[in-house]
């Protein structure tokens, strides 16, 4: 028997909701945008029913490539990564700034995988490489954020 | 020395919004490719700071490591079984550098660091220019004797490299390879490989020349991890479900419609079974499955608790799996489920991504 798609939705909001929203707040360092990009994702989600076969990934794909494809609008207006949007505790800002200065995909990577706990396969899935290039956007994100996050340490 | 994973540990200090609220009020969306659209983003109401929904964390299922600690391992060394040689891309405890290609006996000796030397680097200028280099995605000749490779140097930038299997004769094959996962032909003729220029399955000579599109990519989940049937004349790889084409492009199709996602497939070296792991429902682990080559008998490997197994790769002679996980470890399984022991490297040593097995060189 399947899975009435309202509930699967629900059940993605419930368990992994809120990592899903704070991971989207780390890549964009936008809430605003996290907040659009997720409802964007949950939306579409309902509208496909049933031809979404896994809930989970398909909402986290799809808000990570919403937010990822607006970043790329904005960076081609102006150039740059948006300031942070809204007051953050400052541990919070010190490290969203930090991930800011690393690519889309380094910071990505490192989002999924060390505070999503999202295995490499599924980072994979998510920006559209190979799990050994996520490896590599992994090591170098590792090698450039803990420099900067021993800056911000002093 | 900062530690990246606590340190992202702030964010949960962040209050969320209600996006569920906020996705209901949009209502169900016609399907259409994920994208923000402009006149949504017009007068957003600013939910950043408003609900934060209590409790919301205790809910959240943490994905840590006890819960992906393997289960089956029972042994450090492998029991008596199969031999040949192993590669791998593996890493260094502490290492800031890439990983490297390794190879080594299955029963735990003869361990040895293939790439990441000053003979291999040096033969490189492309790493004193981008000051980095990631080796993985090792797969053997059929004789055994070398090993084809993928060098990352930064995103989007690798080269197919090859090397003997006794650490002589580095050579660079292709430039802007553009290549995931790989796989040598057993007639040595051509490299099947993930490309990371659309997602799908291309083909190369295996001097680097004659690249050519086997199965593109047109939509649904990128295509991965292809596997040869043991006469070269079909090229088998996961891309939710298991799918096969003809070698030269023709007649794709899917060869096991599977309830869960597929992200690895591996042809028996005699092509009687396949291997696959697939993603449990909820996304939180992998298991490895066997099929017949025809799709029919799909019967479960690893028991449902047991790990989480990305990877899987026969021995040459077809009577054992070596199974890889996500955070370093490889432990042979026999396929009727029971375990084997664990692929023991030296202190420090762990293996990154898949394994290759080949008989003994000649």
């Amino acid at each position: 028997m399947s899975i009435d798609p309202r509930d699967a939705v629900e059940r993605v909001w419930r368990d992994q909701g809120a990592k899903l929203w704070r991971s989207l707040v780390a890549f964009t360092a936008d809430s605003d945008l996290a907040t659009d990009a997720m409802a964007e994702a949950f939306a579409q989600a309902l509208g496909r029913g049933h031809a979404v076969r896994d809930h989970d990934r398909w909402i986290w794909r799809a808000s990570f490539r919403i937010a990822a494809g607006e970043l790329k609008a904005r960076s081609r207006r102006s150039g740059e990564m948006p300031a942070l949007s809204y007051q953050m505790p400052e541990p919070v800002a010190d490290l969203v700034r930090a991930l800011a200065r690393l690519s889309p995909n380094q910071r990505a990577a490192v989002v999924l995988h060390e505070y999503a706990d999202l295995p490499t396969r599924d980072v994979a899935r998510i920006l559209g490489c190979s799990q050994a290039t996520v490896r590599v956007h992994l090591a170098q994100a590792r090698k450039r954020l803990r420099p900067l996050l021993e800056e911000t340490d002093d | 020395m900062t530690d990246i994973h606590d340190r992202l540990r702030s964010l949960d200090e962040l209050d969320v919004p209600d996006v569920h609220a906020r996705a209901r009020a949009i209502g169900p969306k016609e399907p259409q490719e994920p994208r923000l659209s402009a006149a949504r983003r017009v007068g957003v109401v600013l939910l950043a700071s408003a609900v934060a929904v209590a409790g919301f964390g205790l809910l959240l299922r943490a994905r840590g490591s006890d819960e992906r600690t393997p289960a089956v391992t029972t042994s450090t060394t492998a029991a008596p079984g199969p031999q040949g040689l192993v590669a791998f891309a593996a890493q260094l405890r502490g290492s800031t550098t890439g990983l490297v290609i390794a190879v080594m006996q299955p029963d735990g000796t003869g361990f040895r660091q293939l790439t990441g030397l000053p003979a291999d680097r040096e033969a490189d200028p492309a790493i004193a220019r981008y000051s980095y280099a990631s080796d993985d995605s090792p797969s053997f000749s059929p004789d055994g004797r070398t090993i084809a490779f993928v060098r990352r140097y930064t995103e989007g930038i690798n080269s197919l490299c090859m090397i003997d299997v006794d650490g002589s004769n580095f050579r660079v094959v292709k430039r802007d390879a553009q290549m995931g996962e790989i796989a040598w032909s057993p007639d040595g003729r051509r490299i099947a490989f993930y490309s990371e220029q659309d997602g799908g399955i291309h083909l190369v000579d295996a001097d680097g020349t004659n690249e050519r599109v086997l199965w593109q990519r047109t939509g649904g989940p990128n295509q991965d991890s292809p596997s040869w049937s043991p006469d070269s004349s079909r090229v088998y790889y996961a891309s939710g479900n298991v799918w096969v084409a003809d070698a030269d492009g023709s007649g794709s199709r899917v060869l096991a419609d599977l309830p869960r996602s597929v992200g690895w497939v591996a042809s028996s070296p005699d092509g009687s079974a396949i291997a696959l792991s697939e993603q449990e429902p909820g996304g939180n682990s992998s298991a490895i499955w066997l099929m017949d080559a025809d799709g029919a008998n799909v019967r479960r490997v690893t028991d449902p608790t047991g790990g989480n197994w990305y990877t899987v790769t026969w021995s040459p002679d077809g009577s054992r799996l070596l199974l890889e996980d996500d955070r370093g470890i490889a432990v042979f399984m026999n396929p009727d489920g029971t375990s084997a022991g664990t692929l023991a490297l030296p202190d420090g040593w762990s293996v990154s991504g898949p394994v290759a097995w080949s008989v003994q060189p000649a």
